[in-house]
This record gives structure tokens, sequence and C-alpha cells, in this order.
């Protein structure tokens, strides 16, 4: 019974229809368009979404507990320019990365706070923050690309570079092995457990002694705290800092849980779902603009898609069955 | 008149109220030019798609099942890129034929996310969001760039009667306020707030929920629509993007008027002086010459300044037996 | 039966390989009031919503005045004269008592005579059940759970029906209302009619029924005509074997135990009421009783934490001393758990599985070096399992449990915290004969090994067979304090309405 068997556990009782979907995008990726699943391609896929999956797993604990977190694109636009910016000053590191973590904990933090304290809809008290951070943040840069990339960064996030011996980037690296300890962490540790029953029942959670405001800021600082990584690891990417790089995230977010089949009536579903859910999204991305659509045929083609894959698996119960 | 007064006070409304009174006040004090017949008009042009896009928010929210129509933004551009780039093109751009197509359009658009709701029975934000995505793409695809030409109508409504008193824009403001106000007195609105309230309640009371869960969407959509000829009049042009960015406005102003997210309670006035505040916060500060970058933080510190204090107030309405059952 | 208001003949449901229903057949005739008997999971909900429209039947026919008709929506019942209330009181919360009244029923259409007509209507149909007068513009969330429930079954006495279906419908209205109830059943079925009625209490069934059809496993074995059985018969029916209609179960008196585990000192639970003192033992099963919403739920919540008296000392035992109950986690910490009322709203979480709604609260136990071993978790399930005798099936979640089964679990969930006094707040409330008496076995069970149970229940066959004493409540006072032998229906319902202590002490011991 190793730790590393609990994901896969867990996508075989709980999710194969996800993992189904991952495999159907992809072989129909292969057979449609050529070159798709060659290596690099592959290696360049999994970096795209690992970036995009780093935000979903910090996601995918707000929506558990019955929230959606908007302002994870502010916060992956954040953590890209400062991170740049320290690290174009010269700043070593480890304390830029520290400063990114914490400042992301710390904004999540406060989502969640305000969120508890008042029992507000996390929506908008997350869409009142991004406003506050995005604006702030466009302020110290005077809305222009600003900063750089330290050179380890470039290399952790090309898709080029292995990983020791395993022959994937760094940052898709770190992207399985932060699923994996947020996977422990939900599935074996009392504030996990909590998080679920939070999730599926407010009320029947706190006769049952969970703490609504600490589990509830907890879950908003891992989102925050993530969405930040995802903006430093961006750096990488990208080479310098600019706030609009999150912008594609706040809807990429969300539906990478919601394609994994998380319920975002909180309660039901996994970090592992967002996993696949992310792996999905960014496969079919891939698919569409192998067939050369437009950005703009790609974005409407993929909001459909978002809502024909939810049909399969995330409806609701009918009415007469909820009586 | 103290025990008005104390109503309103523990209305869901009071913060809004107070917020546009105050706003106002000194937005008039620094600015008095604003209310001149000479500013009005314009003023007023840049209003009427805010508060029209908040008030194609409300119904979607009321229906409940954290129901809200992401994709009104994008419905807005789409209306103002049909309108522009295919039926004036095409020679339907006369008032007759374009704004009944238009109309229409909203309101199909509603009705798919309506029916995707009620009959595919999903998430509305998931609905919604996949409509977001859908709308802004089909925008982009229709008119890649911006261009300008809009039919005479269009730039007639952005003029104004009475010497610059009464601007012609608001009459789309007065159209929607009808329509609601014909929906209320069919007590299609009481069904709205019920099904948003319980939908397992109304529908064994016999109330059709999925027809009223179409129903408050297609308003919603009637409402995006509507607003779309707003953004047109306002910008006298067609620009595939900048309609998306009233989704989030919207969804600010909805929450500002007092309206919960959850649905089942809520009041149309409430979205629509969220709107206006929203509104007022930027003319002062654009008034004041400050970045507009600040204007971002300020809208963020009110909104959440806003809805704690909402929160309050609401929480002291329902203040039910503890626990809720004595 | 030719002249029957509404026949189904041979109704047949399935979920999966579940058969719900199998051969579901009955007929009630106007003016005829009928019950629909059965245990828990023997069909009854699932028959229900057959006739209601909510669910379709796969096969079968039900027929309306003798035409054969096709329920494919609650509208469609509704609009054949079928109006159900169901277990659940179905009400939007947000929107006001008159709004909910008449909602689904009429033009909606909202002229301003219309409305007052409407209110009128709304008004007398409310005081000729109740006998009171209610504001009918306060939202419906507002009202007690009763009122609630008052406002779902006008609501269908204001449609006329032809077929009245009351599934439960009378489980939180106090002994008062409920008789006024029957009245108003009566008075209807007099101008013809009809009524299917669902309760577990069977004192109710036999005060009110004219017939009885029994189900069980999802078939009708049997319909029997009043006075042509007795109570026994009809339990026997359901069950399919001999139980004893709950003979006193009371056997305590060798367990209590002369340690007092909750006193209360000068409590007044509201402004204008009485002060009064009370104890409890460890060891013995204490009943909080009165008409819906007369303090004993105040006081319940209070004990748990959850509430605040107006005055008074509320003090729980801690090892050797007695301290003031201070919060309800800390309460918790100190051995003194609580079961809520209303199950679904705030004792389970009902998506997920039936070991997270058990371990949540005591998870700490499972811990090893930071993390959850699962299996000392099912291990410890199995042990509380045992002792509140459920057996775990194939269900994963808890929501797919009868509301016996579920009461078990959330019980399991407080026995892991090894409390010393044990709150519940109406336990069997929903819950067939059959789970209710192995509720009761629990209880009996947890008194004898030194617990102190206190228990409001509204049922007055409860509070006769189980209590070892029982408390009684009148308008935020003490209004009896019954030991024993003394708690019997009569001294309850004469305590109900306020009669004074003294005089029933006397009459009593």
């Amino acid at each position: 019974m190793s730790v590393s068997e609990l994901p896969v556990k867990q996508v075989l009782s709980k999710g194969p229809i996800q993992l189904l979907t991952v495999v159907g995008v992809f072989v129909l990726g292969m057979l449609i368009v050529p070159d798709f699943a060659t290596f690099s391609s592959i290696q360049a896929m999994l970096v795209i979404a690992s970036f995009l999956g780093v935000a979903a797993i910090g996601q995918t604990f707000v929506v558990l507990i019955g929230g959606i977190d908007l302002s994870v694109p502010a916060l992956i636009g954040a953590g890209n320019v400062i991170a740049a910016r320290l690290a174009g000053n010269g700043m070593p590191s480890p304390v830029v990365i520290l400063i990114v973590l914490g400042l992301g904990a710390l904004c999540g933090a406060i989502n969640g706070i305000v969120t508890s304290l008042w029992k507000l809809p996390s929506l908008v008290v997350t869409l009142a923050t991004a406003s506050v951070v995005g604006g702030a943040v466009l302020l110290w840069t005077n809305a222009t690309l600003t900063g750089s990339a330290p050179q380890w960064l470039t290399t952790f996030t090309s898709a080029a570079s292995g990983t020791g011996p395993i022959p994937l980037a760094p940052v898709v690296v770190l992207w399985l092995v932060l699923a994996l300890l947020a996977q422990l962490f939900i599935l074996r540790t009392k504030s996990g457990r909590q998080i679920y029953l939070l999730g599926a029942n407010r009320e029947a959670a706190r006769l049952m002694l969970v703490s609504e405001r600490g589990i509830t800021t907890v879950c908003f600082a891992l989102s925050g705290a993530l969405a930040a990584l995802s903006g430093l690891l961006l750096t990488g990417f990208t080479g310098a800092g600019l706030f609009t790089v999150g912008d594609p995230y706040l809807f990429q977010s969300i539906a990478a849980v919601v394609i994994g089949g998380t319920s975002l009536l909180g309660g039901r579903g996994g970090i592992v779902r967002s996993v696949l859910g992310s792996l999905t999204l960014v496969a079919l991305t891939t698919l569409l603009i192998g067939l050369s659509l437009t950005s703009a045929a790609q974005q409407a083609v993929l909001g459909a898609v978002i809502v024909a894959v939810t049909a399969l698996y995330g409806r609701d119960r009918a009415l007469g069955d909820r009586i | 008149m103290i025990a008005k007064l104390a109503g309103l006070r523990r209305s869901p409304l009071a913060v809004v109220v107070t917020l546009v009174a105050i706003l106002l006040v000194v937005n008039i004090s620094l600015t008095p030019s604003m209310l001149a017949p000479a500013q009005l008009p314009n003023t007023l042009n840049l209003l009427v798609p805010s508060v029209l896009v908040a008030m194609a928010s409300t119904p979607s929210v009321m229906s409940g099942r954290g129901g809200i129509d992401l994709s009104v933004g994008p419905l807005l551009g789409v209306v103002n890129v049909f309108l522009v780039g295919l039926l004036v093109p095409y020679g339907l751009g006369g008032a007759g034929t374009a704004i009944p197509i238009l109309l229409v359009l909203g309101i199909v658009t509603g009705l798919v996310s309506g029916a995707l709701v009620a009959f595919g029975r999903l998430q509305p934000v998931v609905v919604t969001l996949g409509g977001y995505l859908v709308l802004s793409g089909v925008a982009l695809v229709v008119m890649p760039q911006p261009v300008g030409g809009v039919p005479d109508w269009v730039s007639y409504l952005s003029g104004s009667w009475f010497g610059g008193y009464l601007p012609r824009s608001v009459l789309l403001v007065v159209v929607a306020v009808a329509v609601w106000l014909f929906l209320k007195r069919r007590g299609a609105i009481g069904l709205i707030l019920a099904t948003g309230s319980d939908d397992r309640a109304a529908h064994t009371s016999g109330v059709r929920v999925s027809r009223v869960l179409c129903l408050a969407y297609a308003t919603g959509g009637l409402f995006a629509a509507l607003a779309g000829i707003g953004l047109s009049v306002l910008i006298q042009s067609g620009d595939p993007s900048i309609g998306k960015q009233y989704t989030l406005a919207a969804v600010a102003a909805v929450a500002l008027g007092g309206n919960p997210l959850g649905g089942g309670r809520g009041t149309l006035v409430g979205p629509i002086l969220g709107a206006l505040s929203l509104f007022l916060i930027q003319t002062l500060l654009s008034g004041a010459h400050v970045s507009s970058l600040w204007i971002q933080v300020v809208y963020g510190a009110v909104l959440l300044f806003a809805i704690c204090t909402n929160s309050s107030i609401a929480s002291r309405l329902t203040a039910r037996p503890a626990l809720g059952s004595p | 039966m030719s002249n029957a208001v509404v026949e189904a003949r041979a109704l047949s449901k399935r979920f999966g390989a579940t058969k719900a229903v199998v051969d579901g057949s009955l007929s009630v005739a106007p003016g005829e009031i009928v019950a629909l008997l059965g245990e828990n999971g023997s069909g009854k909900s699932t028959l229900v919503k057959l006739l209601s429209g909510v669910l379709t039947p796969d096969q079968g026919e039900i027929t309306v005045a003798g035409r054969p008709v096709r329920l494919r929506s609650p509208k469609a019942a509704l609009d054949a004269g079928i109006v159900t209330v169901f277990q659940e009181i179905l009400a939007a919360r947000d929107r006001s008592v008159l709004d909910n009244l008449w909602l689904g029923n009429g033009s909606p259409i909202r002229s301003r005579a219309a409305v007052a007509r409407r209110r009128e209507l709304a008004g007398q149909a409310w005081r000729s059940l109740t006998g009171s007068d209610l504001d009918l513009d306060q939202p419906v969330g507002q009202l007690t759970l009763m009122q609630q429930q008052i406002c779902v079954i006008v609501r269908a006495l204001l449609r006329n029906p032809k077929l009245l279906i009351l599934d439960e419908a009378t489980s939180t209205l106090d002994v008062t209302l409920r008789d006024r109830l029957f009245d108003e059943l009566r008075r209807r079925c007099a101008e013809g009619m009809a009524c299917l009625f669902i309760s577990h209490r069977m004192d109710e069934v036999m005060t009110i029924a004219d017939g009885f059809a029994a189900l069980r496993s999802g078939q009708v074995v049997g319909t029997r005509r009043r006075g042509e059985t007795d109570a026994e018969e009809l339990i026997r029916l359901i069950s399919g074997r001999e139980v004893g209609l709950g003979t006193p179960v009371r056997t305590a008196r060798s367990t209590r135990e002369d340690v007092t585990a909750v006193q209360l000192e000068d409590v007044r639970l509201r402004p204008g009421s009485q002060p009064f003192d009370a104890v409890v033992q460890r060891g013995e099963i204490v009943g909080l009783a009165g008409l819906e919403g007369h303090g004993q739920d105040e006081l319940i919540k209070a004990l748990a934490g959850l509430h605040r008296v107006h005055e008074g000392r509320l003090l729980l035992r801690h090892g050797e001393e007695l301290r003031p109950v201070s919060g309800y986690r800390s309460g918790v910490a100190d051995g003194v758990v609580y079961v809520p009322r209303d199950r679904k709203v705030e004792g389970m979480a009902d998506v997920l599985p039936i070991i997270d709604n058990y371990s949540v609260p005591t998870l700490a136990q499972d811990r090893r070096f930071g993390f959850l071993r699962p299996r000392l978790t099912r291990s410890r399930f199995r042990r509380d399992a045992a002792t509140v005798n459920f057996k775990p099936g194939k269900q994963d979640s808890i929501g797919r449990l009868s509301g016996g089964n579920q009461q078990k679990v959330i019980i399991a969930r407080w026995l892991a915290a090894q409390p010393e006094v044990i709150l519940l707040n109406d336990p069997t409330r929903g819950v067939d004969l059959k789970t209710k008496h192995e509720l009761y076995e629990v209880f009996r069970g947890l008194a004898a090994t030194g617990v102190a149970v206190v228990m409001l229940s509204s049922e007055v066959d409860e509070l006769v067979h189980l209590m070892d004493r029982v408390l009684v409540f009148h308008d935020g006072s003490l209004s009896a304090e019954l030991d024993g032998a003394a708690v019997t229906g009569e001294a309850l319902v004469s305590a109900y309405f306020g009669s004074p202590r003294r005089e029933l002490d006397r009459s009593g011991t």
C-alpha cells in the first residue's frame, strides 16, 4: 500500500470516463493531425498542460468546497510579473520563489477569510480581489513587459530538457509531484477529508466540527499560491513578465476542473480528475490548432466541446430523482 | 417616515442606494457639467450598455442553481458585430429588419443556454462559460478587425430630444424595463424567483420548471441584445472584442445591487443601481484625472466593501430561528 | 371498485436492478381515507411518486374516475386532481407564504383583485386548519418547521384535490394541529375528497383511516377495512412476521446511577417564562416533550451549546465536577454529543460515503505520523456500526440508505466520540416501526453503559414506552416532570396544554 498507488486506484475506481476522454481526444488527434503524437509534440503539450495543471490543482480545492476562484488569472499575472521583475533585478531565485508563493497564498487567504467571514459568494469576492491585485500590479509595471527570467527557469520549463533520467521537462515532473502531494493531502489528512464535507453540506460540516473559516482559508490560500507559482513558471516560458499572460487561465482553469468531472456544486471530485481535465483541454487545443483553425474558431469550438464533454458526465440529477 | 427609513436600512438595496447617492453628490459637485445638455447624452450613452447588461444577468441569477449568465458580455459583442459586419453589408441594416433580427438573436442565444441548463441538466456556469467562448469566437470569426459604419438609426439613437436633456439611447432601457414589468404582471418573475428558491417545490407544485428556466435565460438574452444595440450606439462602429469586458461588470453590478447569487430573491432596481454606481466611480476617477489603472483597484475595493455590507444586512434580514427549526 | 377516484393497477417501477415497486395496486373511493402502510424501503415513497407524476411507471395503469391517465409530470397529476404533500417539506423558502400557497396554482396574472381574492382564500384556509392567523407576506424560510409543514398542507388543500396524498405530512405537527388536520380531512372527505394517508405512527393511522393497504417489498400484500382488522394484524402484514406493538421497553431502573450528568439551575428559556431546575442522571433516558415550539427544542440545543437560554445555569459533568456549557465544540470534547433533527440539512452530507459521514469528527483517532490510516477508520466503523445494529450493504453514499439507517450511522458517528451525554433531537422522525424499535434498543444499550440520554420526542407512544422520565414544556416553561409510571398518554397531553405541575405530580406518583 504505497502512496503512489492512490491516484491510480482513484482513476480506476472513479474516473474511467475522464481517462477515456483524454485517450479519445488523443487518438482523434493522432488520426487527424499529422505529427500529433510525436515525442516532441507530446513533450510540448505536457509543458503547456503543466502551467494550466498547477493552477487547476488550486482551483480544484476551491471548487471542492463549493466555491470558484476568479482571481486565478490575476494571480498568475501577478506571479509572472513579480518573478520577472525581482529576478531581473538580480534577486536570488529562492527568495523570489518564496515571495511569489507567499504573496499568492496571502491573496488567496484574504479571499478565503472574506468569503467565510461574511458568508459571501466566492465568485464576487475573488472577482473583486482580482480587480484590486490586477490594478496594483499594472500600476507597478505601467502595464508593460517587464523584467526577465533567470536562466535556470528557462531550462526548467523548456520542453526539450529532461529531469534526470526522465525525458520530461522538470516543470511537468513538478506538476505531477504537486498533484500527488495534493491528492495525498486530500485523501490522507484530516483537513483533506473535511474539505469534502464542507463542500457537500456546510451546516452538517459545522455540526461535525469542521471549521468553515479554517478550511475555506486553506483552500483559497492553496489556490492563490498555486496560481502564483504557475505564473512564476510561465516566466520561464515567456522570458519576461506580462500581466495579461494570466488572462486565458480564467476559463481554462475552471474548464479543466469541470472537464475532469469535479462538480461545481462542491463535495464531489478530486485532484487526479483535474490533472486529466488539464490534459484533455491541452490535447484538444493542440488538435484544433493542428486543424489550422484560427484562434477565434478554436475558441468557439472549445466552448462547444466543454459543454458537450460535461454533458457526458457532469449532469445534475433529474428533478424527479431529487424528490 | 422614520419607519420607512428604517425599512430602507434593512432592505437589500440600502447599500447600493447610499452608494449611488453619495457618488452622485460627489460627482456633480466636482463636475457640474456632467448634467449639462452638452454632456448628458454622452454620459448616458456610456451608461446604457452597462445598465442593460446588468439587467441581462439578473433573471438567470434569480433562477437559482448557481445560475449566472457569463455569456452576456460576448453576446453584446456578437450583436454589435452582427449588425455592423453582417446585416449592414447584406442590406438588412434598416431599423425595421435589423432590430427584430438582433433581438431574436439574443433571445435564441438565451434560449439555447436555458435549454442546456433546464433540459440538459448542466451547471449554468459550465453552459454559459462555454457560451462565453463560443460567442467570443463567433464575434471574431464574423469580424476579425474593428470596422466602422453603423446604420442611420444607430446614429440617430445616439442623439437626444428636448435640447439634450433626454438622450434617445435611454429608449433601450425603457423597452427592457417595460418587458420586465410585463413579465412581472404575468407572474413570470414570481415563478422565476420561486424556481430559484426551490426548484423541487416549484416542480411538484405544477410549475413547468424547465420552461421557467428557459424564459429566464431568454429574457436575459433579450436584454443583452438591447445592450448590444446600446453598445453600437456608444461606439458607432463594430468591435468584436469590446463586449467581453461587460460580463464581469454585470456580475459585479448584480452583486452590488444586493441580489443574492444563490437566486430566489432580488430586484431589478438593485442591479440597475449597481451598474450606475460602478459607472459613477469610473466617471469620478476619470474626472479627477486618476490613472485608469487606479479605477480597477478602487472598483474592486468598492465591490468588496459593498458585498460585505450587503451580507451583514442580509444576515440580519434572514435571521432564522437558531438552526432552522425551533 | 368502479366508483374509485383513483385506481392504480399493477404499477411497477425499477431503478437499475432494484425493483422498487412490483405490483402496486390500490384504489381509493370518494370520501375514503386509505392508509398506505409499509416499512421504509417497502416502495411506499416510489408508489406515491408514481401517483403524483414525479416518476412514471414502467408498467401498469393509473385511472382517474375510471379513465386511464398518463401522469408525465407533477403538473399532469395536479391537473387530474391528485395533489400530494411530500415527506420532505417542499417550499420556496425565499418567497412569501402567500406566493407559496398559490405556487403553480391558477392563472399567474396578478391583477389587484386577483391578489386580494387569493389572499382572502389563503387566509381562510390557514385559519380553518390552524385556528389562528399568520402574516402571509413573510418569507416561508422564517416560519417554524411546523408552520412550513402547515404551509405545504394548506397549499394542497387550496387546490381542492380529488385525491389528497399525505406522505408523512404529520411528522412535524404537534398533537393539536394533527387533530385539527384530521378534522379538516374528515370534513373534506364528507364532501367527496379521497385521501391516501401515510404515517409511521400507528396511533394516527388507526385514528384516521377507513381502509388500509399494506405494502411489502414493492407489493401490495393486503387491503383491510376499518373494523375488520387491528394494529397487530397490520404490523404483521407489513413486516411479514410477528412483532410486538411496542410494549414498553423500559427496563432502566437498575442501570440508573446516582451521578448527575446534567444539572439545570434556575433556567429561564425565554424572558417571560418560569424558571425551573432539573437533573439528568447517568444511565437514564429523559424525554423532552411539548407542543411544537414550546421550549423543548431550545433546551436541547442549549445543552448542545447551539443556543443560549435567557437566564440560568446549564451544568454538565466533567470528570468530578459540573461545569457550565461553554459551546458546541468544547461540548463534544467534554463528551456531550448532539444528533440534530433535520438529517438532510444538519445531520449528514448525503452525497458523501457512509464512512466519511461517520468518521469526520473523530478522524484524529486514525492519524499516524500525521497521515490518516483508512484501515483504522474502517475497523472502528465496524465496531460502532455493530453497536447501533447497522449492517453495511453495497451502498456507498449515505443518501442511498433508508432514514433509519442514516440515523444509525449518525449515532455511530457520535459513539466514536465516547459520549457521556447524548442529546437526540427527535431521532425517530420518519423512521419505520421496525428500525424505530432497533433504535430504542440502541438507546437503552447506551443508557445501560452509563450514558445519560436526553431525547426530544414529538411522539406520545415513544415517550410513554421509552422514557424513564419526561420533562414537558409549555410556553417556554416546564409544565410537568413525569416520572416512570406517571408517563401516560393522558398525563402528557394534559401537560402539553400547561396544566399545573403540582397537580400532575400528585396524580402521577
